[in-house]
């Protein structure tokens, strides 16, 4: 437990420091100083400084709601990966495996298709959310017999049902190709990202990402005992087809929505509950709150790479695989024996 | 025969789709008392234990527990009254022996209340009871098959019910253990409480049990003091071997010669 507390400190300490640091850093930097301090008067108010009005637009309205969204959108998938995992109990299930960003993906790319490039500001975040629920409703009703659902029914159906997403997808994808500006940006969702993300979209995911983990993180006992088996969790009182239908649903409206204002961004539910565990043991009531914590400096990171590295159209979702991916290996290889029994 | 029953099971009928499993069985457990069921492969024994936990739901007849019949209770009251052992019981997940014992208190505990001096109480008794208190902090997935099956009766303990079942809990069990795990059960049967257990190893049930419930079929074929059931005759009819049973001060000894054909 003390171990636990320690590592809940250090990332949160992290985490502020990251957030004010995301904020400073952009095609503009501001100095770390002047980027607190405006960050302080318009959280609390009380007499502007000596800036120029242009840093605090800049700061507050630009990039303010992308670093929040990345706090929130990586908290959100840790969570929900963490709880799939779970479930599952298998250490491979992320937040996708029922079909959840299949079908986001596939609503964004159809929203951007009937309508143009000349998108509305939020419906592809509406579309990406239906889709993303519709997958993973599906994949339940037909993984669902009187009022069972087996794990690995539940698996094989939601690799199914993301098969034949993707390929509706790739399919859209290529109607679209003839016209270059709705295939780039069909291509730039898919790959994930948060350009252009304004309070709006923050509005959308923040509650529906805080009001989820913290339901998840209520169940965490419920979690902890199905970890060790469905009948051994209710030979001690948890109604577990009740408890695994409520969990599923929940954490795919948050995956759901995550997805839904930042396109497809992989690994950080898979990778993030990993690293957790081996901190902190398999415990849920530690394990939830922390990989919270940990998704979100992670994808804040992950946002400020994008930002500030030399890279032109460097995407979200490529940099969480392409730092995430080789750092999972390299625990994968250095705790071999532990993950195993994990 | 002693105390109040704790379970009662009348007329139980269960079935896999059209396979009949369970042909109409009475059964009944009562404090203080320690019953095996026994009974060839595929007689129903494990599939009898889930009935009676109201994780299958029969197909007829009726279960009490602790006087109340168990279609009233919820899962949470269900596991207040009884708990369960089960066999070949495995987890991926790296869980401290005192966290997994910990978990026997799932159903006195409500979403936002943490474990009271009750709790830590129980845990700790039921660890001490079964001698695994000193391996509190190690993982469970890292003991071995004899030390799982204790913190898993830890774990029943730590429950507090009136009456424990338990589903082949020596199964991968040497004899050394195995017995230490039934010593342990009949303890805490002597302390009051009442157990029933599916056991295919039949000196041991013999051994330490008050009773046996000899299922074959589906249905029960005795029930009584394990010198009166377990005869030649029963061997044969039953289990489908040529036995000899040898009463040797108050122990039974059971010696196979071949099988009947």
């Amino acid at each position: 437990m003390k171990r636990a507390l320690v590592v809940a400190a250090a990332v949160s300490a992290l985490l502020a420091l990251s957030l004010v640091a995301a904020a400073s850093l952009g095609a503009v930097d501001l100095p770390l100083g002047r980027t607190a301090a405006i960050l302080w008067h318009a959280a609390v108010g009380g007499a502007p400084g000596d800036w120029p009005a242009w840093q605090e637009i800049v700061l507050v309205e630009v990039r303010l709601p992308r670093v929040v969204l990345s706090l929130v959108a990586g908290g959100g998938l840790a969570v929900a990966g963490a709880v799939m995992q779970g479930l599952f109990r298998n250490p491979m299930a992320d937040p996708g495996v029922i079909g959840v960003s299949g079908g986001a993906a596939f609503g964004a790319v159809t929203a951007l298709y009937a309508t143009g490039a000349a998108v509305a500001a939020l419906a592809v975040p509406i579309a990406a959310f239906a889709g993303a629920l519709g997958c993973a409703m599906l994949v339940y009703a037909l993984a669902t017999t009187r009022g069972h659902t087996p794990v690995s029914t539940l698996l094989l159906a939601g690799i199914a049902v993301a098969g034949i997403a993707s390929a509706a997808t790739s399919f859209v994808l290529s109607l679209s190709l003839a016209e270059w500006e709705v295939g780039r940006q069909m291509l730039g969702w898919l790959m994930g990202g948060l350009e252009g993300r304004s309070w709006q979209h923050v509005a959308m995911a923040t509650p529906i990402v805080v009001l989820g983990s913290a339901w998840l993180l209520v169940h965490a006992r419920d979690l902890d005992v199905m970890l060790t088996g469905e009948e051994s969790a209710m030979a001690v009182g948890v109604d577990v087809p009740r408890v695994k239908r409520t969990l599923l649903v929940v954490a795919s409206l948050v995956t759901a929505a995550t997805v839904a204002v930042m396109g497809v961004v992989g690994f950080v539910g898979l990778m993030v509950p990993h690293i957790v565990r081996l901190l902190v043991g398999p415990d849920h009531r530690r394990l939830l709150p922390i990989s919270f914590l940990a998704g979100a400096l992670f994808l804040v990171w992950a946002d400020l790479a994008v930002r500030a590295l030399p890279v032109a159209d460097l995407r979200l979702g490529v940099v969480t695989a392409m730092t995430g991916g080789p750092f999972f290996l390299y625990l994968l290889v250095r705790h071999r024996q532990r993950l195993r029994t994990l | 025969m002693s105390g109040e029953p704790r379970i009662r099971a009348r007329d139980l009928r269960f079935a896999y789709g059209a396979r009949a499993v369970l042909r109409g069985l009475d059964v009944e457990v009562n404090a203080g008392e320690l019953v095996a069921i026994v009974g060839p492969n595929g007689a129903g024994k494990s599939t009898l234990l889930r009935v009676l936990l109201g994780f299958l739901a029969p197909a007829g007849g009726s279960v009490e527990i602790g006087g109340r019949p168990l279609v009233a209770l919820d899962r949470r009251a269900i596991a207040r009254q009884a708990a369960f052992v089960q066999q070949g019981f495995h987890t991926e997940f790296a869980f401290t022996v005192r966290e997994m014992v910990a978990m026997g208190r799932t159903p006195y505990l409500g979403r936002f209340r943490p474990e009271g001096a009750a709790d830590r109480d129980a845990i700790l008794q039921a660890m001490e009871e079964t001698g695994v208190l000193r391996m509190a902090d190690r993982p469970f997935t890292e003991l071995s098959g004899g030390e799982r099956q204790r913190v898993l009766l830890a774990r029943a303990f730590a429950q507090r019910t009136p009456l424990l079942l338990l589903d082949e809990p020596n199964a991968s069990l040497d004899l050394l253990h195995s017995h230490e795990l039934m010593e342990l059960v009949r303890a805490r049967v002597d302390g009051g409480a009442a157990a029933l257990a599916a056991l295919h190893d039949l000196t041991l049930a013999a051994r330490f049990s008050d009773r046996l419930v000899v299922l074959s079929e589906g249905r029960v074929h005795a029930d009584g003091p394990p010198a009166d059931v377990l005869t030649e005759t029963l061997m044969r009819d039953v289990f489908g071997v040529e036995a000899r049973i040898v009463h040797d001060d108050g122990a039974l000894l059971l010696h196979v010669t071949g099988s009947s054909g």
